[in-house]
């Protein structure tokens, strides 16, 4: 019977968007095993192989729940999934963060915000659309002339995912809305202080400053245009995480929200560190830095400290903003595949 | 499109508006998925469950089927009936149905 789980279990993914996935599946699992009941008649179970017969006459899992799409369509239920798929990722994968990034970009780095900002908008949905016509016709153009799809070829229930228990999911979840909650109270914090310079008390780097230098003019500059946006984004996904955990019902609108979180903070991060990006080079200029520190040994005074390690803090600087920004990318697209597989 | 294309296109067409008329009927007397399936297709029309099931939510929603999940065998099943809706307009499609073969069989 496990078999039969895990054939409904790769059947749900594919079902069409708004139907009643939960009854349709418990209705097919009803038809499954009243065919299984049938075939067993006075034996206690049923043979493996035998089950696998039942499953591969109803078809892949994929054609099945094509046939629960209604009606006349350009591309019709063989190809109906596969393009699915293939318009989430190309659109919602990489298109759609791509173009977010570009958006943010441009408005940051323009003289006239306003109006690039809607420029930019308007040829991302042109783009969009082309991208989908793109797509759209190359499906068309299969169902109108491939004799077969893949659905078609050879596959074994054997083969298919197994289920992940009612536990482990909910503990996934939880773990999951931890992790959340801890990167994004870190990432207020150190933005926060940042903002409100509290770095800057601790001695040595308060001296430096003073000299002129720590912890770099350019990093300071990065850290001030954004924090306050970076700190609000965060906390938008601590309240989101607390939410997943305390209510696991309301999982998926969380995790859209934290993915949307997510694809903002990591656009913003990106476009405050772009003008900077000479300033990574500089950040090999650390180890340089420090030996003449250690050299120099106490004659040297917080200026001269400043000039020598200065630019290569705004190096790193520059390097930990790049990470973080491409991190907070990489979870937004994780969290959105999260969000359509719950 | 080929002419075996063709056929099989119109075959599907006929086929469909006959679907309605054979659950409706089969459907006199109480059944579940599996077995109203079976009935069917014992009677030489097969029918998938990606066809049937959304007929007969269709079906439901327009008042013409009442469903409920019981308990049978062990597990439990959503039987289906006809409602008193449903038995009329039955009754009317089935006229229609006998109409239609009569001037079918004297035009073929």
């Amino acid at each position: 019977m496990e078999l039969i789980e895990r054939y409904l279990h790769a059947i749900r993914p594919w079902l069409p968007l708004g139907a009643p996935r939960d009854e349709i599946l418990r209705e097919l699992s009803e038809d499954i095993r009243s065919e299984v009941d049938e075939r067993r008649g006075g034996r206690a179970e049923i043979a493996e192989t035998e089950m696998v017969a039942i499953l591969k006459a109803r078809g892949h899992p994929m054609a099945v729940a094509a046939r629960f799409a209604s009606g006349e369509a350009l591309i019709g239920p063989r190809f109906y999934p596969i393009f699915r798929l293939v318009v989430k990722i190309a659109m919602g994968y990489v298109l759609l963060p791509i173009l977010a990034v570009i958006c943010v970009f441009t408005v940051f780095l323009s003289a006239h915000p306003f109006t690039a900002g809607v420029e930019t908008l308007l040829s991302s949905v042109q783009t969009a659309f082309m991208f989908l016509g793109v797509i759209v016709t190359v499906f068309v153009a299969l169902e109108r002339y491939a004799k077969t799809s893949d659905l078609a070829v050879e596959w074994d229930p054997r083969r298919l995912p197994r289920v992940p228990r009612e536990r482990d999911a909910a503990e996934k979840l939880r773990w999951n809305a931890a992790g959340i909650l801890i990167g994004n109270v870190v990432l207020a914090i150190i933005f926060a202080s940042f903002g409100r310079g509290y770095p800057l008390l601790i001695p040595i780097i308060y001296d430096a400053t003073m000299g002129g230098a720590l912890p770099g003019p350019e990093t300071t500059a990065m850290f001030d245009s954004i924090w306050r946006m970076v700190v609000a984004l965060a906390l938008v996904n601590v309240a989101a995480a607390a939410i997943m955990i305390a209510r696991r019902d309301l999982a998926r609108p969380c995790t859209l929200a934290v993915a949307s979180a997510n694809a903002i903070l990591g656009a913003i991060i990106l476009a405050a560190v772009s003008p900077h990006w000479g300033s990574v080079l500089e950040a090999g200029a650390i180890a340089h830095g420090v030996q003449a520190v250690k050299a120099a040994g106490a004659s040297m005074d917080a200026h001269q400290l400043g000039v020598l390690l200065g630019p290569a803090l705004d190096g790193v600087g520059a390097i930990f903003l790049l990470a973080w920004g491409l991190g907070c990318l990489g979870s937004a697209i994780a969290e959105a595949w999260r969000f359509s597989r719950l | 499109m080929t002419a075996n294309d063709t056929y099989e296109t119109l075959r599907m067409e006929l086929r469909r508006g006959s679907l309605v008329l054979a659950v409706l009927a089969a459907l006199r007397s109480e059944k579940y998925g599996y077995t109203l399936r079976r009935s069917l297709s014992d009677r030489g029309l097969d029918i998938d469950e990606g066809t049937l099931y959304p007929l007969l939510r269709r079906l439901e929603s327009q008042g013409m089927l009442e469903s409920e999940w019981r308990d049978s065998e062990g597990r439990s099943k959503r039987f289906y009936r006809l409602s008193t809706e449903g038995r009329a307009l039955l009754k009317q499609l089935h006229a229609e149905w006998k109409r239609i073969a009569a001037c079918l069989g004297e035009i073929l």
